[in-house]
């Protein structure tokens, strides 16, 4: 082999490196050795056997050692070979041993102590060295192989290190894990149980392992969907997992959420099952689940309707009560009026929000079958974690008892006002079936009313009041939802609205019940004096066919109307429209209301005497005023035929001396005139008589007065003048129009006008005047006359009474008369020889005929 | 010759009495009012007085009283439209009650007899 191919294998030229350490204890023999190998390029270190030889070696860096081990060998060098064998650092030296000779026993030797190559004495120098460079060669290598292995040992053990730490880590955790876990195979054989699993089965692992998991858990464990999800594991590969399984273990009744991973390991499929004890957990959320129950059952069972509005006012949540209300019971309107108060324009859930404060609100709603409910709101504000109000709790609650209950105390005290200040019968029979049909304290559909006719002991129909049909109770019901009006409001109505006299009434009116017939059950109310409640009719012996078929009613109630004892009349009602049903209380109301009825009835009764008694007195009255008035007209006729008496007298003697001495044209002529005057004279007295006792009621119409006053006084200044009367006239202008007669007051006017002319007859001044005094026009016609005398005063205006030669007496009788039947008066206020004022006074808003 | 005293508001009525009864062949003063008819029957003293009872002012039943306080020979004749006044107790002192007519006859032929009586007597 060429030294370059030594190298080559050396990786590097081995003359250079190769450093050999030679231990020889004969001196000659390591001479030529020493000789040999470094002709052959070797660094030659020889020594002979001794102690500090093995160390030189260890310390420093030779490729190869060469030993003595001739026989008899020296134990030294054995000891040499063998501890550079047992050496880990040193192991790969190679080492060559000189023997003696090539005898078997020798070379085994040399082997045995370690030896990697020999030559046998005598070599020649060139086998030395060749072999040198073999083992050289070799112990490179196999202290390259060595460095390898080493280095490789030493990243393994690493890895075992990092491995078991992994592996201690995870026992760790596996076995501080509250959760059971368990390795299964397809048996359901337990491979692997940690420590959860152990204390939850009480064993230990010994006793656990290689145990069927079936053998551990209680008998039923596994039956059922645990046993399942293991199958589905095992079958099919699937993942399951088990909610609150309860009875797993035999030991307690714990409660476990399982889990099943199906997992493959060296190709074998296992199962992986978690048990989680969530007893606690379960518990506590039975506890929950059951406080929610309860809660809810309350929240439910509450009447009191509840929901939940977000921001954006939508009901998020509404309890039972808020769906039977709103959603049954009252339905659409129902609804309807909720959201109205939601959205009405105060938005209330915003306030709620922004506020932060509880805000109430009150309203009603008319129910499809036309009764109204009140209910009160609650809306409370929800805060979120931050205590910011983010939702609105809206708490319903159903006050209309309240209200009904105030309505019916309301209605009691009104009635009590109303009925008793009633006392015109028709009225009075209005106001007490609005009563028990408006409103809500009774609200009956319709009513009836009966009363006592004493003259023939009959029950008699006096009024109804109610729709006639479903549609018209339906539309009275849907208007009576938008105008809801007081009952207050309805009985001052009362008088306004003329009763139409529907079907209802008409059937009524012709109703008459004999009072002692108790087959019928108005008569019978009264003759028992107790309310009667037929809930119905078909079945109901009180009732008979006819008066089902009359009031087509299946429910009603009827009750006397008592006052001091005594029934004075039946008021029946039903609920034909709503069907509301109609409750003890509402009989017990109606009853007590219909106590105050009849008191009402009776007084109206007693009124409707008196006013009887009263017609009569004014009957009688009327019949003293006609006899008076006769007696007037026998005056008057005694008064006419004494005016008459005269003329008649003075006509019949002139008349008679004509026709004696027919030859005196001169005294026929005279007689003949004072004839015409006395014919003129009685026209006069004829026309008197009758203004006065021609019916004169006025004619009234608006007329201006002033216009009246000046027209009369043009047409009477002609005579004023002629008798030397200075006239003034003095107007109100701001009077305004009033019904008057206007030709009677003329009348008037010229008859004080005259009576005046009457008294100046030397002159003097007349003065007719208008003012607004009050609610009352004044005229006055005042003169500067002779005055009329104290004595004769209250005689003025009586018919017949004159003070003038040629007067009749009837022209201020006729003027009072004239001013009493416009409403007004007249008064007078004389003063001897200073003159007379008469005044009128006329109402500004005249009479209506 | 007898004098008569015709007491009567009514013009017309003055007028025809005073003829009719100065035709008769008495002498007759007239008088519209109670008071004249005071003044007259003072001054001139008549045998008889025709007196209306319904006047203005005072009425003939007060003449009548207050003639008679002055002299209760005066006869007096009450007449009159009223058939009425004979209920008034002061008319019985009156000599005779005529009722108003246009015939004069009656009240002529009652004056005739009471003057006629009172001569006599």
């Amino acid at each position: 082999m060429k030294e370059s191919e030594f190298g080559k294998i050396a990786g590097e030229p081995v003359r250079e490196r190769c450093r050999v350490f030679v231990v020889e204890r004969d001196a000659d023999a390591r001479g030529r050795i020493e000789t040999s190998l470094a002709a052959e390029g070797f660094k030659v270190e020889a020594t002979a056997p001794d102690a500090g030889a093995f160390d030189r070696l260890k310390a420093e860096p030779f490729d190869i050692a060469v030993l003595d081990l001739k026989s008899p060998v020296d134990p030294k060098c054995i000891e040499i070979c063998r501890r550079i064998k047992g050496d880990p650092d040193l192991s790969w030296l190679p080492v060559m041993a000189i023997l003696a000779g090539d005898g078997k026993d020798e070379i085994a030797r040399a082997f045995e102590a370690g030896a990697d190559e020999f030559v046998g004495t005598p070599f020649s120098s060139g086998e030395l060295s060749v072999r040198a460079k073999v083992l050289v060669r070799k112990g490179r290598e196999e202290r390259w192989l060595m460095e390898r292995a080493r280095r490789l040992a030493q990243k393994v053990a690493e890895r075992d290190d990092e491995l078991d730490d992994l592996r201690r880590f995870a026992q760790d955790i596996v076995s501080s894990l509250s959760s059971a876990l368990l390795v299964l195979d397809a048996e359901w054989t337990i491979l692997f149980a940690n420590d959860a699993f152990l204390k939850a089965v009480g064993k230990d692992r010994r006793e656990v392992a290689g145990r069927n998991l079936a053998d551990l858990l209680a008998p039923q464990a596994l039956k059922g969907p645990l046993g399942d999800a293991l199958n589905a594991a095992v079958i099919a590969g699937r993942p399951g997992e088990i909610r609150r399984a309860a009875g797993l273990f035999a030991a307690a009744e714990r409660i476990c959420d399982a889990r099943v991973t199906p997992i493959e390991y060296g190709g074998v499929r296992q199962i992986l099952l978690a048990l989680d004890d969530v007893t606690e957990q379960a518990r506590a959320e039975e506890e929950v689940a059951r406080e929610r129950a309860k809660l809810n059952d309350i929240v439910n069972a509450m009447n009191a309707s509840l929901c939940l509005i977000g921001s954006d006012r939508r009901i998020l949540w509404q309890n039972r009560t808020f769906g039977i209300w709103f959603g049954d019971s009252y339905g659409q309107p129902g609804l309807a009026a909720f959201r109205a108060q939601i959205d009405s324009a105060g938005n209330p859930v915003e306030e709620v929000l922004r506020t932060g404060k509880v805000l109430r609100q009150n309203w009603s709603v008319f129910t499809p079958t036309g009764q109204r409910r009140f209910f009160s709101n609650i809306l409370a504000p929800i805060r979120d974690q931050k205590g910011n109000p983010f939702q609105v709790l809206s708490l319903t609650q159903d006050v209309t008892d309240q209200e009904t209950r105030i309505e019916q105390l309301n209605l009691l005290r009104e009635l009590s006002i109303v009925l008793q200040g009633t006392l015109e019968q028709d009225k009075l029979f209005r106001v007490i079936l609005i009563c028990a049909t408006a409103g809500h304290a009774l609200g009956f559909n319709r009513a009836f009313l009966f009363t006592r006719n004493r003259q023939k002991n009959t029950l008699d129909g006096r009024m109804a009041v109610g729709p006639s049909s479903r549609e018209e109770a339906f539309r009275i019901w849907a208007e009576l939802s938008t105008k809801t009006r007081s009952l207050h409001d309805l009985l001052r109505n009362v008088e306004s609205s003329p009763m139409d006299g529907g079907p209802l009434h008409r059937m009524v009116r012709e109703l008459s019940y004999p009072m002692e017939d108790p087959s019928e059950i108005v008569p019978r109310t009264a003759l028992e004096k107790k309310a009667q409640l037929v809930i119905d009719a078909e079945s109901d012996p009180r009732v008979t066919e006819r008066f089902r078929r009359l009031f087509g009613t299946n429910s009603f109630v009827s009750v006397p109307m008592v006052a001091k004892g005594t029934v004075v009349g039946v008021l029946l009602a039903d609920n034909l429209y709503s069907g509301r049903p109609i409750t003890d209380e509402h009989v017990k109301l109606l009853t007590l209301f219909a106590g105050q009825a009849g008191l009402a009835i009776e007084n109206a009764e007693t009124y409707a005497e008196l006013q009887l008694r009263l017609q009569e007195l004014k009957r009688a009255q009327d019949a003293l005023v006609h006899s008076e008035k006769l007696a007037t007209v026998g005056k008057m006729a005694a008064h006419v035929a004494h005016e008459i008496r005269n003329p008649l007298a003075t006509i019949g003697g002139f008349a008679r001396t004509m026709m004696r001495k027919p030859s005196n044209t001169e005294r026929v002529a005279r007689n003949a005139k004072i004839i015409t005057e006395e014919v003129a004279r009685l026209e006069n007295i004829l026309r008197a008589v009758m203004d006065f006792s021609r019916p004169a009621s006025p004619n009234l119409k608006p007329t201006d007065l002033n216009a009246a006053i000046e027209h009369v006084c043009r047409v009477q200044n002609e005579n004023l003048l002629g008798k030397n009367i200075r006239l003034f006239v003095d107007l109100d202008r701001s009077l305004p129009e009033i019904m008057i007669d206007e030709t009677q007051i003329s009348q008037v006017l010229i008859n004080l006008i005259q009576n005046a002319m009457d008294s100046m007859p030397a002159g003097g001044e007349l003065s007719v005047s208008s003012r607004r005094r009050e609610e009352m026009a004044e005229v006055s016609v005042k003169d500067t006359g002779v005055g009329i005398p104290p004595e004769v005063m209250d005689k003025i205006f009586s018919p017949f009474f004159t003070t003038k030669q040629n007067g009749t007496g009837l022209g201020l009788a006729v003027s009072k008369k004239i001013i009493d039947d416009h409403g007004g008066r007249m008064n007078l206020y004389s003063e001897i020889g200073k003159g007379t004022e008469f005044v009128i006074l006329l109402p500004l808003r005249g009479r209506t005929v | 010759m007898a004098r008569l005293l015709v007491v009567d508001d009514d013009k017309n009525l003055q007028v025809l009495y005073k003829e009719e009864f100065e035709e008769e062949g008495y002498e007759v003063d007239v008088a519209g009012s109670g008071s004249e008819a005071l003044e007259i029957v003072k001054k001139n003293k008549p045998d008889l007085v025709v007196l209306d009872i319904s006047m203005p002012g005072m009425d003939g039943i007060e003449v009548l009283s207050k003639v008679l306080a002055q002299d209760k020979t005066i006869s007096i004749i009450l007449n009159t439209a009223y058939g009425t006044y004979k209920d008034n107790f002061m008319t019985w002192s009156a000599d005779a009650y005529v009722v108003k007519s246009g015939d004069l006859t009656e009240l002529k032929s009652k004056v005739r007899e009471i003057l006629d009586k009172k001569l006599k007597g």
